[in-house]
């Protein structure tokens, strides 16, 4: 491990890995913050031009590109309101407020700091972290595996989408669309439709550009009529500096904003967004001012912020170990993983721990020059915020064309990725979230491997429930997936019953 | 029963359709290939018969089509098929070339023949620097078109 750090330092202090982290640092900070392109999409669509580089530098850049996206998505939300991205909704709160009293630069400079802080944080949990967590899965068998499969399923179903039966609906079909080609075990052909460029099964980045970029087009050309009003800001002396001084005064909003944003992320399905509202509101729920929340405060900015970024690595953490990503764009960077024949799990600390390392040292330097390129690149972005959908949407279209065909040079992924963007965009309107789908996807190989390996020894064996029931590891994913799948129902009646006691409660007050 | 013919609904009927359809053509695959296949079937026909009964008792009516914004959608849509489907016969330069410059003039404010000409000069920008990009420096062998001699 140690001969790896040391390797893995070397490399990325190399001109090119620099160079190439900066680049995408500030691609990802561009597309974030043109509202309508997620961190999703803006790694979708940047996949293909990394293709052909070696792994180390595809990932440097692919790594950076989603820290600066994520980070992209504070600069819309600060300026006109709108999140550039669905990880910058609690950054509205407080940063717009910012910009209406006159101080965007505040606001662009406090999300700024507390994103690199926030993220180098989350960085170093990765690091240290992830390593032992692989070790864990060393242990890990084709039962493990299947219940773990099983466990991601039930959070991704649970928490992306408002409807459980409708999470639960996508994430099967996600499943069947994974069983499609030649099957693990056994070799026989599956759902192809003598298709033999189907024989390999859907390409996870032709189907997630289809799920993720296509619909969000669609939704971008309807909104094609409305305007935002751009505020302009004009910099000024000693901003930075008080911002700084002051967010350095409070360093528990800080840490604890990314801790909590790392452990949301290694939640799967538990997005960003979800990571900056948890430690918006512990934020409100610790600070000595909570009345200042919402009326334009920088601690507001700086929690979510803080957390969100952080939640980028922390996604990486089930994503590098156990092949299960954390959230949605942690998803598209498996594809590419894959793409360059890398597989999640304990060889990738061991055999291909250089570029893994790398990688994840390749993390911690994105997230110091976000810093940088987001508070110096952050007024020249507001102006690209003002790029007419004419323009994006058809170029946009155009780079998922050029994506999904260029991954096999085959144009029946694009039409793959066509049919996939309609089905995605209605599904979308019924209340379908594209979320469940993809990681049902994903993780249908893995479940099915894990689901008939395990049958095959139980048989050997001589009892097939003892292989699955009775393994500890299992009984422990047996118990999460239990607790992760009753979870909405507890929440929902604690939810009912909150609302219940506090109608009493305003019943009883208008009594009075 | 009519209002009870919602959106929601029809989908839940054509995924209960793709399941029997699926489950009907893993009659040739073997034991091992068909199961996990047919444990996901039956799940989804599950999770998917729950939510039309759902459906059925509380009908809602979710639109898909929402009024004079789903203009440009469709619009968009038919441009991106035809894209795609003119790729094969033009080539993926010459398609992106007419793709992009007639989304830009229709999606723009400026619908002037100034504008057309600015878009055009765009459309030809734009995808001749990511042809370039693609086909000479990542060598991606992209489609020249069957009426190219593709």
């Amino acid at each position: 491990m140690l001969e790896n750090f040391v390797v893995a330092l070397g490399n990325v202090f190399e001109p090119v890995s620099l160079l190439l982290m900066v680049v995408g640092v500030s691609a990802g900070i561009i597309v974030g913050a043109l509202p309508g392109l997620t961190a999703t999409m803006a790694l979708a669509i940047l996949v293909p031009f990394t293709f052909t580089m070696p792994a180390i530098q595809a990932l440097i850049v692919l790594g950076g590109v989603y820290v600066g996206a994520i980070y992209g998505g504070c600069i819309a939300a600060i300026l006109i309101n709108t999140p550039g991205t669905p990880s910058a909704v609690a950054t509205t709160f407080d940063g717009y407020p910012l910009t209406k009293k006159g101080k965007a630069e505040h606001a662009l400079v406090a999300a700024a700091y507390s994103s690199s802080v926030g993220g180098v944080i989350g960085a170093l949990i990765l690091l240290f972290l992830s390593p032992i967590l692989a070790s864990v899965a060393l242990k890990f068998g084709p039962p493990e595996y299947f219940w773990l499969a099983v466990f991601g399923l039930t959070i991704i179903a649970t928490l992306a989408s408002k409807s459980i039966i409708k999470g639960l609906i996508g994430g099967a079909l996600g499943l069947l669309l994974g069983t499609i080609g030649i099957s693990p075990i056994g070799g026989d052909m599956r759902f192809t439709f003598g298709l033999y460029q189907m024989q390999a099964g859907l390409q996870l980045i032709v189907a997630m550009i289809g799920f993720f970029c296509i619909p969000e087009i669609f939704n971008m050309v309807e909104r094609t009529m409305e305007k935002s009003e751009i505020r302009m800001f004009k910099s000024q002396k000693g901003v930075a500096w008080s911002v700084i001084k002051e967010l350095t005064s409070k360093p528990m909003l800080l840490f604890r904003s990314a801790i909590i944003g790392a452990f949301v992320g290694i939640v799967p399905g538990a997005g960003g967004n979800i990571a900056a509202l948890v430690s918006y509101n512990e934020a409100i729920r610790f600070s000595k001012n909570p009345e200042e929340f919402g009326k334009g405060t920088i601690e507001g900015v700086a929690a979510a912020e803080a957390s969100n970024n952080s939640e980028v690595c922390g996604s990486l953490v089930p994503l590098l170990t156990l092949g299960i990503p954390g959230a949605a764009p942690a998803a598209v960077l498996l594809g590419a993983l894959m793409l360059q024949g890398l597989r999640p799990g304990p060889e990738l600390y061991t055999v291909f721990g250089e570029i893994t390392y790398t990688f994840l040292f390749s993390l911690v330097l994105a997230n110091i020059a976000l810093f940088f390129l987001g508070y110096y690149g952050s007024r020249y972005v507001a102006r690209i915020i003002n790029i007419s959908t004419a323009y994006l949407a058809p170029i946009v279209v155009f780079m998922c064309v050029i994506g999904s065909y260029s991954i096999r040079n085959n144009m029946l992924d694009v039409y793959i990725m066509v049919v996939f963007g309609v089905i995605g965009y209605i599904t979308r309107k019924l209340g379908y979230h594209p979320g469940p789908i993809v990681l049902g996807l994903i993780l249908g190989t893995i479940a099915e491997n894990g689901l008939v390996q395990s049958m095959l020894i139980g048989q050997a064996q001589g009892n097939m429930l003892a292989m699955f029931f009775t393994r500890p590891i299992s009984m422990v994913l047996i118990v999460m997936c239990l607790i992760s799948a009753a979870w909405p129902f507890i929440s929902d009646k604690r939810q009912r019953k909150i609302e219940e006691m506090r109608k009493r409660l305003e019943g009883e007050t208008h009594a009075q | 029963m009519l209002s009870r013919l919602t959106n929601d609904n029809i989908f839940s009927v054509i995924i209960l359709i793709a399941c029997a359809a699926a489950w009907n053509s893993l009659d040739r695959v073997t034991y091992l290939g068909a199961f996990f296949p047919k444990v996901i079937i039956v799940i989804l026909a599950f999770f998917t018969l729950i939510q039309l009964f759902l459906g059925f008792r509380n009908p809602k009516q979710q639109k898909i089509l929402d009024g004079d914004k789903q203009v440009y959608m469709f619009i968009m849509l038919a441009g991106i098929i035809l894209y795609v489907w003119s790729m094969t016969y033009i080539g993926f330069l010459l398609s992106s070339m007419l793709f992009m410059a007639v989304f830009f003039w229709i999606l723009s404010d400026e619908r002037s023949a100034k504008g057309a000409v600015k878009t055009t000069v765009l459309a030809i920008l734009v995808s001749s620097g990511f042809y370039t990009l693609f086909a000479k420096v990542f060598l991606v062998p992209l489609p020249i078109g069957i009426f190219f001699g593709g």
